[in-house]
């Protein structure tokens, strides 16, 4: 999985995730999400899924573990542009429900 | 009962027109002829009179036959009629223990028991994920532990040099006055007593975090195994329940489809039986040609003889005389007693007295709704 961050440091980021996010992604995740996106000025962050291809329920659960963490501090969090098999999944598993509330 | 000799044919013989009679007939006196065809006649209208009986006979069994079949067709029809309904009707429920239940809403309910049991298994991957962030801390932790007590390792290794250090020395001062040696390696096992006190700090905060993330860890292990399977052992059979009876439902669908396809073949059997039947209407009309052929024959042989008179006589009597008409209207009132078609009376007494044909008629035969007044006799059943 590779990412990039935009707006960094503001109170909205947008993360562009491409590739896959599956277990071995774990570390970067964890690192992207501690480190870049729980920040003390965060209100909203989303993530732009266009350019991820794949993802699997450990990708999943990574998803919502950051929504539960950001909602820690106080900030939401959405998806978007989801497609393909991505979007599939999401759609299974209904987790933009969740992310919505 | 006079007799006379079959008629011999000849070739010219064969058509009934009066123009190519035989010269033999030519030559007999009318009266003769006459007494000829009325030999002639007798045995035509005995002919006759078979064919019609026949023919009658025919329709008659043909009839009875073809309502028989119509009868049955129509229970058929009403039986399948049935069946298609039963199919319509249960086809909008299924029975699940016990219970009626609308098709749609079986398949909601496994939608809904579907969706469910991936939301537990979305559940699980986050409770995982978790665990995996937990144990990343806890293996970085653990990791920097190794590396304070390799460095606890080294001051220890330090110490005891120097501890060897200062018995030496020690032993050499008893000798002399140098004790600012015993000063230089007091400050250093000082030093060495700070480094080591500070790192048992660092290894106690780093033991404690560890601690923390094996104790996070192990309340998130729980929540992933010690889960309640009640719900997915209910959601299982829930599921087992609705296919059943999904099957069976479509089981018994097959069942009545099979039926109705069944009672289709009877009707389709039944219906080339009909038409098979419905043939008498060939033979009948082959019966009617052979008695109208006749007929016209014999119609040919009255008008020669007609003719034959009406020249003997020199045409002086002409046969349309009042006396005439009188004796066909005594006849016909004769035949007329015992005709009970009231249409066929009223059409047969007129094309008598007109000598017009018989207009044809097929108003006592079909159901046409137009073609029946009020003034028209009711129909009489056969």
């Amino acid at each position: 999985m590779q990412y990039l961050i935009s707006e960094k440091g503001s109170h909205n980021i947008v993360v562009e995730l491409s590739g896959r996010l599956q277990f071995d992604d774990h570390s970067i995740f964890k690192t992207m999400l501690f480190e870049e996106l729980m920040t003390d000025t965060v209100q909203q962050v989303t993530f732009n899924l266009s350019q991820l291809e794949f993802i699997d329920s450990s990708g999943i659960g990574m998803l919502l573990l950051a929504h539960e963490k950001l909602a820690e501090r106080g900030a939401c969090m959405n998806i978007k542009n989801a497609q393909g098999q991505v979007a599939r999944v999401l759609d299974l598993t209904q987790i933009e429900t969740v992310f919505e509330k | 009962m006079n007799t006379i000799a079959p008629l011999q044919t000849s070739e010219t013989d064969k058509s009934v027109s009066g123009n190519s009679e035989s010269h033999h007939v030519a030559a007999m006196p009318i009266t003769q002829k006459y007494f000829i065809l009325c030999l002639l006649q007798s045995r035509i209208y005995r002919v006759i009179d078979n064919e019609v009986e026949e023919t009658s006979e025919v329709v008659e069994n043909s009839a009875v036959e073809l309502s028989e079949k119509f009868r049955t067709l129509g229970q058929l029809a009403v039986s399948q009629s049935r069946q298609i309904s039963e199919i319509v009707e249960k086809s909008q429920t299924v029975q699940v223990s016990h219970q009626s239940k609308g098709y749609e809403d079986v398949l909601n309910e496994m939608g809904t028991i579907l969706d469910d049991m991936v939301q537990s298994l979305v559940g699980f991957s986050k409770e995982a994920m978790r665990l995996v962030f937990d144990l990343e801390d806890v293996n970085k932790d653990v990791h920097e532990m190794a590396k304070a007590l390799e460095n606890i390792d080294n001051i220890n290794r330090q110490t005891q040099y120097l501890s060897i250090n200062a018995a030496i020395e020690s032993r050499k001062a008893s000798n002399s006055t140098s004790g600012a040696s015993f000063d230089i390696i007091a400050n250093e096992i000082r030093d060495l007593s700070k480094d080591t006190a500070s790192l048992a700090e660092y290894v106690k905060t780093r033991m404690s975090k560890t601690m923390n993330g094996i104790e996070g860890t192990y309340h998130t292990l729980r929540t992933i195994a010690e889960n309640d399977l009640e719900p997915q052992i209910k959601a299982k059979e829930k599921i087992e329940n609705d296919m059943a009876a999904l099957m069976n439902h479509n089981q018994q669908q097959s069942e009545f489809v099979k039926e109705a396809l069944s009672a289709n073949e009877d009707i389709e059997k039944m219906i080339k039986g009909l038409t098979m039947t419905m043939q008498f209407q060939d033979f009948s009309k082959q019966k009617l040609q052979h008695v109208s052929e006749a007929l016209a024959f014999m119609q040919d042989m009255l008008s020669q003889i007609q003719q034959d008179y009406a020249e003997q006589n020199n045409n002086v009597i002409d046969p349309q005389t009042e006396s005439t008409d009188e004796t066909i209207q005594e006849l016909i009132a004769d035949f007329l007693e015992n005709c009970s078609l009231g249409e066929v009376k009223t059409k047969f007494i007129h094309s008598i007295l007109n000598d017009n044909a018989v207009e044809k008629s097929h108003s006592a035969y079909t159901n046409k709704q137009g073609d029946i007044t009020d003034t028209d006799d009711d129909i009489e059943l056969f």
